[in-house]
């Protein structure tokens, strides 16, 4: 049959701009007796905090939460604040020399490893773009997940504002200079993980669409390697990545079944994500979309990056925070950390917000039910400020929650770890280990061991 | 003496005075960086026999930089994707979604590497681009002829294919891009007809390595030439064309390769003059600019509309119009020179820039400056407001910018364990005054002291680029004395500063580097440096005659060469 299918009439019924359609059939199950996966969610925030506001005071079980922890308080009793977790690969040895500019250290803050130093010959001498020298954790974990039965995404890596490409604003990485870029636009994101999911039979129509773009990327794929052949061993790999990224999109169109149970959320369509205004409603969708991924079986790694280290661009209207005003520095995020002082009202109310935040991601993963408890008990969540203090640039004891559910082997209880120059490999290390991924160490073999988070 | 030497001592006065900064020339290819020019082995000035070829053929005894694999930058895919889809419709976003580049220090955008969402990215536009130009149009351009549809379509194949990629296509991979053809047509679930199969074909292609990456070689092993890598026709086709154009080659370009007629330095430079006199190099020329004067961040800048009553956000698309008319009307004109562009006494502004100057333009928009404290580029708004902050003068912000983008030099970080501690704004005093613990401090002062005094020069030029008598209630000093060519110097403002540039070796010689850098997509190495200094001699002796530099560029063995890449095995 010799149809013409109207693109626009396509795009009309689906409601979406930009598909992907991985085709999910939902199954029609019975009843719900399954033993659920784990799953881990690492969650970062750059420019530091105020030291005094965040870190709770009082004994396990009992703790009272500061200022900036406060909207934490509902979740508590599932969550350790280890205390004392420097970036040692940063502070010790980092590509811009001594307290190294680590807004840009976001290239260490999952690999645990020093970023490379330049990229001769584009960038002979000095930094360079900071690239990470080495494989991330939520990489490796989903790498090892795989193994036991593959996902669609192996790790879902979504960002609220920043940028991605460098080691100043990326979190996920393959290997050596190879980023893992996040997707950052929620409707996108939705379309790449739930446009495709039916009941019952598939619309031909986006059967169509997906066989068109396998086919197509089966082509991509096969003039990948055919040019690799000729090309010098750095080419090579560079090709490589975008072979192995043309394959990871075949098998996400290639789709599967998900389960009877899942949820896809819904993303308003008026809303207007590029505005800073929308921060907040921007995050809250990709929270969204990334449990209701990992409710219907599509991901068990996520990566969620909320700006970047450096954050220019992002203000906090909503907090009362205009964007002008004369006053030392400026009102976005990055000027804000930069003020001296404790009592620095805006930065305690913006990183109090970030909490608030987290909180909302707790709240999420508790209210999907898991067997006789929720997601939560199958989670462990992992946030960091990839600073200490925007004003120092200091990477020694930086803010560390990690909220983990009943299933998780980590005893949690509402506690403070006091902890001296812990390398924050061990803490990633002990992250792999409370999801059955065992390792002794991670990153940078300098700093080997594993936090006792247990 | 040999723009080489001076660069090398100034970068040893730098060192001497405490800030361990060096020029960025002739970084080796190990990532070290580099104190100082100074060429190697080949004496600079020894003219052009050393730095391009005879008839086509690398000296024995040439040396030239790698060339990595280089993804198409944002403004290349868009200019690309007009000129390849003619029927595009102007109001198609070309960019949508198509990731940013990376910006590099002192140099120019570099796109990253493909991971998934990149992949998609490209899928979405390539899908989008044919839904723009409407069914079957890519391909219903293309007379059959009467041959029948599977004959047919391997002809278009080969011939959209052969402007896709920017080459001749390879028997193998017509076969692939068949066979896909054979699926889409044959596949019960998909079924296209014929015009429908032509369109995806071309969507295939727009995601393929051919047409996003600079891979004009194809299947063919590398061209050796002695000891170096030879691009050949179909590759220094693309070079011109993405230099000077910022797209494909156009026809004739093709027709030149087709008939292996760029292969010597004087068809090359044939082909980038007939280029650059070509209308499309005027993106390309702003492009540069706009790049060099890293005007990037300004259309998303903040400013504060108590400190800067006048600036609202609306204006920047008139500052950028404004340097990219300045730079148009030098570079296009009778004298295209580093001096004008940094001392001339004009500029053109439309009716709410004129009105922000406070001056009057000609009928053509054209704006004497001759007794205005204003001149070439570096005092305009854009430029001046991109480097100030959102309610004062960044004078650090545009000392580091001189030194990075003037004077080739790298400023490294604050040495370790600083902890500024930051006073309050003090509206009593002046922003120099205010920073007045730059200069006393030693442990700020090896690199401030320089750093500081360039951007004390702009003060006149508040943070979003208006001109002011006064800092608040105060005085500006805007002088100011440095090391410039390894001299001292001093300027009393900003226009005395321009003109000192202008005439310094150093800052000549680093405009010619940093159009060598946009032209070749790479900086350049040790083993380029008798190219670099080549061009960077000729720059001068031609009067800074910034046309004849980048069709200069194109004729010396990093534009025609690179070195062979490890893992490759090139073949005679």
């Amino acid at each position: 049959m010799k149809s013409r299918i109207s693109r626009r009439s396509l795009l009309a019924a689906t409601g979406a701009s930009a598909l992907l359609l991985p085709l999910l059939h939902q199954e029609q199950g019975f009843g719900a007796t399954t033993t659920f996966p784990k799953r881990v969610i690492f969650v970062v925030t750059g420019n530091g905090t105020i030291e005094d506001s965040f870190w709770p005071t009082g004994s396990d079980g009992a703790l009272t939460l500061a200022a900036i922890s406060a909207p934490l308080e509902a979740h508590k009793q599932k969550l350790i604040f280890p205390k004392g977790i420097d970036l040692r690969v940063w502070a010790e040895d980092n590509p811009f020399g001594g307290n190294g500019d680590a807004h840009h250290c976001w290239g260490s803050v999952l690999t645990a490893t020093t970023p490379a130093t330049g990229d001769p010959p584009h960038d002979p001498g000095g930094p360079g773009l900071a690239l990470a020298s080495s494989q991330s954790i939520d990489q490796y974990i989903g790498q090892e997940f795989n193994k036991q039965k593959a996902l669609p995404f192996p790790v879902l890596s979504v960002r609220a504002w920043g940028r991605d490409g460098s080691g100043y604003a990326t979190l996920s990485w393959t290997g050596n200079k190879a980023p893992f870029s996040a997707e950052s636009d929620p409707r996108k994101l939705f379309d790449s993980l739930f446009a495709g999911i039916s009941k019952g039979a598939p619309d031909p129509a986006l059967v169509r669409l997906r066989k068109k773009r396998q086919s197509v990327l089966d082509y991509v794929g096969q003039s990948l390697e055919r040019q690799s052949q000729r090309l010098g061993t750095e080419d090579r790999q560079k090709i490589q990545l975008h072979l192995e990224a043309v394959r990871n999109i075949e098998r996400q169109l290639e789709g599967g079944s998900v389960s009877s149970s899942c949820q896809p959320p819904t993303v308003d369509a008026g809303v207007d994500f590029g505005a800073i205004e929308n921060f907040p409603t921007l995050i809250e969708s990709e929270m969204d979309q990334i449990v209701a991924a990992m409710a219907c079986g599509l991901t068990r790694v996520s990566t969620l990056a909320l700006g970047d280290g450096e954050d220019y661009n992002i203000f906090f209207p909503w907090l009362g925070i205009p964007h002008q005003g004369i006053e030392f520095p400026e009102r976005h995020h990055h000027d804000i950390s930069h003020r001296p002082g404790v009592d620095n009202v805006d930065k305690i109310n913006v990183e109090r917000w970030y909490m608030s935040m987290l909180a909302k991601l707790f709240d999420k993963l508790a209210a999907v039910p898991e067997g006789d408890g929720t997601m939560l008990d199958n989670t462990v969540v992992m946030y960091m400020n990839s600073l200490n203090s925007g004003f120092s640039h200091t990477v020694l004891k930086v803010p560390v929650v990690v909220g983990a559910g009943a299933n998780i082997a980590i005893k949690t209880g509402g506690r403070v770890i006091e902890l001296k120059n812990e390398a924050h490999n061990t803490l990633l290390a002990a992250i792999a280990n409370a999801v059955d991924v065992p390792m002794t160490a991670f990153g940078d073999p300098r700093f080997p061991g594993v936090l006792g988070l247990t | 003496m040999p723009a080489g030497s001076s660069a090398l001592l100034a970068a040893l006065l730098l060192l001497g005075s405490g800030c361990q900064g060096y020029v960025e020339s002739h970084g080796t290819a190990s990532g070290a960086p580099h104190s100082g020019g100074g060429g190697t082995g080949s004496t600079s000035n020894s003219g052009s026999a050393s730095t391009e070829t005879t008839d086509g053929r690398a000296p024995t005894s040439a040396t030239v930089g790698a060339t990595p694999l280089r993804r198409l930058g944002k403004l290349e895919l868009g200019h690309t994707l007009r000129a390849l889809l003619p029927t595009l419709p102007s109001t198609f976003d070309v960019t949508t979604g198509v990731p940013d580049d990376n910006a590099i220090q002192l140099a120019f955008s570099l796109p990253g590497t493909v991971s998934d969402v990149e992949v998609k990215r490209f899928m979405d536009l390539a899908e989008a681009s044919l839904a723009a130009v409407g069914p079957g149009s890519a391909s219903n351009t293309f007379d059959c002829a009467g041959a029948d549809e599977t004959t047919c379509a391997r002809a278009f194949v080969t011939s959209f294919g052969k402007r896709a990629y920017r080459r001749p296509v390879d028997s193998s991979e017509v076969d692939d891009l068949m066979t896909l053809y054979q699926k889409l047509r044959t596949d019960p679930d998909m079924a296209y007809d014929f015009r429908g199969a032509l369109s995806v074909l071309v969507e295939a292609m727009l995601q393929s390595p051919g047409f996003l990456y600079r891979w004009e070689r194809g299947l063919a092993a590398p061209k050796a030439d002695g000891p170096l890598v030879k691009f050949d026709d179909y590759e220094m086709a693309s070079r011109l064309s993405y230099f000077i154009w910022n797209s494909m080659p156009d026809d004739a370009l093709l027709a030149a390769a087709d008939a292996g007629q760029l292969s010597t330095p004087d068809q090359v430079a044939a082909q980038a003059q007939r280029l650059l006199a070509d209308t499309r190099a005027d993106d390309t020329l702003g492009d540069f600019i706009s790049q060099w004067l890293e005007l990037g961040p300004l259309s998303s800048s903040v400013k504060d509309s108590n400190a800067f009553p006048d600036f609202s956000p609306a204006l920047v698309p008139s500052m950028v119009s404004e340097t990219l008319a300045f730079t148009r009307d030098v570079l296009r004109g009778s004298a295209p020179t580093f001096t004008n562009l940094l001392t001339a006494k004009y500029t053109f502004a439309d009716a709410p820039l004129a009105k922000y100057y406070g001056v009057t333009p000609d009928g053509s928009g054209r704006v004497d400056l001759s007794s205005n404290a204003r001149l070439g580029l570096l005092t305009q708004a854009s430029l001046m407001a991109v480097k100030g902050n959102s309610y004062r003068t960044s004078p650090v912000r545009r000392g580091k910018f001189i030194l990075n983008r003037l004077l080739c030099t790298v400023v490294p970080p604050p040495p370790p364990n600083v902890v500024p501690e930051l006073p309050a704004p003090d509206p009593k005093l002046t922003v120099r005054q205010q920073m007045a613990e730059h200069r006393s401090n030693p442990a700020c002062a090896g690199c401030h002291n320089q750093m500081d005094a360039l951007g004390f020069a702009f003060e006149h030029f508040d943070g979003a680029g208006k001109y002011r008598q006064l800092d608040g209630v105060n005085p500006i000093d805007a002088s100011g004395s440095t090391t410039l060519d390894g001299k001292p110097i001093s300027f009393n403002d900003a226009g005395e500063l321009a003109a000192l540039l202008a005439k310094s070796s150093e800052a000549q010689a680093c405009f010619a580097r940093q159009w060598l850098r946009y032209g070749i997509d790479r900086f350049e190495q040790d083993a380029d440096s008798a190219a670099s200094d080549y061009l960077e001699s000729s720059y001068r002796q031609s009067g800074l005659d910034t046309r004849a530099l980048i069709v200069a560029i194109t004729r010396t063995l990093p534009f025609t060469h690179r070195a062979p890449a490890p893992g490759e095995v090139p073949a005679p």
